[in-house]
């Protein structure tokens, strides 16, 4: 009798580590699928979130985001062409960044940008 | 009645000695040329012709000297033509960089016959000149200073082409100033007269509803065109948003300083730089003030962008409502306004992504 008791009881437990065992498992892998979810959302985020910080950097041409920028002797060919002195031309290196929530992604976005101004004397 | 007369003779003496009106920048054009290791730094030097050499009477040189010491760096003297020579050089010449790297990569200059020459450049100096063109067949003098314009011209089928376009001024003594706009291909045979379009007179039906579509294809095909000012051409030629500006004056009022006589109406012209046509309602028009200068494109004080002839610190406005002309159509234009300055471009992209969750 004493014997079977203890077969009861190890069956039990054997059952309760089974079951254990199994609900750690659903749990894990229920956290995992969330987290796959979450990571490929997030880094569609950040990849947005850079574009548009990014096109705000053209728009403005902030100093902030202004990697390099050079001078060119001559601007570029064009149909509406200019007299050498009226304009002047530069080639600016814009660069923006944005991280994720994490800062374990990075998405960047460099642009070279031609900026033509008129040379004038002030009136 | 006296002062009338001396007046008259002055005149007299000034038109007829010719050529009145030097549009010559007196300092010498200036270049960057690639150093001689391979590692150095670039040169700055200055591009003499024979008037800056002060020898206006002798044949053809073109000399380089170092900016900073003033030291001969190289000098051309000996030209590929029959004699070796070619004429005085005293128009001021342009440099070309053909790569936008910022190192002059080749000269252009015309000697006074008309030859225009196109002399690449390298780190040892002037390399050997080509003909570009010939124009000793207008027996005129061609001493005032060349432009040049980078353009993206089209070709006949559409697209377009990048081409360097050479505007060249040809003076005779009695017949006035004719303005010459070149389009210099590599490939191309020498130019001379008969290659270019003459624009001078616009027919009725041209001015009337625009340039004709086979003109128009014939034009693009060619070397250039030219127009005939019958006067003297007052001011360099100047090319805003495709536009090419110039004033002139009747030739026996324009003095040496290129100031007018008294009661001389200055004529503004404003042609297409791709066909010579009307960007404007007309293709020239008088302007009252009785004054010369510079024609500059100037901001007013509304704002707006207007063309001014300065002089000194003396400014008066030619036009405002300013016109561009766009590539859509032999005739479109679209207003030239302050508020598209600076323009931005885009020329590329890139786009970086690291790590992940």
């Amino acid at each position: 009798m004493t014997a079977h008791r203890g077969m009861v009881l190890i069956m039990a437990m054997v059952f309760l580590l089974v079951m254990s065992l199994l609900i750690s498992a659903m749990l894990l892998v229920t956290q995992l699928s969330h987290k796959a979810a979450y990571a490929g959302q997030q880094q569609l985020q950040t990849t947005q979130e850079a574009l548009a910080q990014h096109s705000a950097a053209l728009n403005t041409l902030s100093e902030v985001a202004i990697a390099s920028r050079r001078t060119m002797t001559t601007c570029p060919a064009s149909y509406a062409a200019w007299s050498g002195g009226a304009i002047q031309c530069e080639v600016v290196q814009v660069d923006t960044a944005a991280y994720s929530d994490s800062k374990l992604f990075y998405a960047g976005y460099s642009s070279l940008v031609l900026k033509t101004m008129l040379i004038q004397e002030p009136d | 009645m006296l002062k009338h007369w001396l007046t008259f003779i002055m005149l007299s003496a000034a038109s007829s000695s010719g050529y009145s009106c030097d549009l010559n920048n007196p300092i010498a054009v200036t270049a960057t040329l690639p150093s001689l290791s391979d590692d150095g730094p670039a040169r700055k030097v200055s591009l003499s012709n024979n008037v800056q050499l002060d020898i206006p009477d002798a044949e053809g040189v073109l000399k380089i000297h170092s900016a900073d010491s003033s030291v001969l760096l190289d000098q051309l003297t000996n030209w590929p033509t029959e004699t070796g020579h070619i004429s005085s050089i005293k128009a001021q010449p342009v440099v070309l960089d053909q790569n936008y790297d910022g190192i002059a990569d080749a000269v252009y200059a015309i000697d006074t016959s008309g030859h225009l020459w196109f002399i690449p450049l390298s780190s040892r100096g002037f390399a050997r000149p080509e003909l570009v063109a010939d124009f000793s067949t207008m027996a005129a003098e061609f001493r005032q200073p060349l432009q040049l314009v980078h353009t993206l011209a089209p070709v006949g089928s559409g697209q377009l082409q990048r081409q360097t376009m050479l505007l060249i001024i040809a003076s005779m003594a009695e017949g006035g100033d004719t303005l010459l706009v070149v389009r210099h291909l590599q490939q191309r045979a020498m130019v001379q007269l008969g290659d270019l379009t003459d624009r001078t007179y616009l027919s009725h039906a041209e001015t009337a509803a625009g340039i004709a579509e086979q003109l128009w294809q014939q034009i693009q095909l060619g070397a250039g065109w030219y127009v005939q000012m019958n006067k003297r051409i007052t001011a360099v030629p100047q090319v805003y948003a495709g536009v090419v500006y110039l004033s002139s004056a009747e030739v026996a009022a324009v003095q040496p300083d290129c100031s007018l006589a008294e009661h001389t109406e200055l004529q503004i012209h404003a042609l297409h730089l791709h066909h010579a046509g009307a960007v404007y309602a007309r293709r020239h028009w008088q302007i009252t003030a009785l004054d010369h200068g510079q024609l500059v494109l100037q901001k007013n004080l509304h704002g707006e962008l207007e063309l001014s002839l300065q002089h000194g610190q003396q400014q008066h406005r030619v036009h405002a409502d300013l016109l561009a002309i766009t590539p859509d159509c032999a005739n479109c234009v679209t207003a030239l306004t302050a508020d598209q300055f600076p323009r931005l471009s885009t020329l590329a992209t890139f786009q970086a992504e690291q790590g992940g969750h």
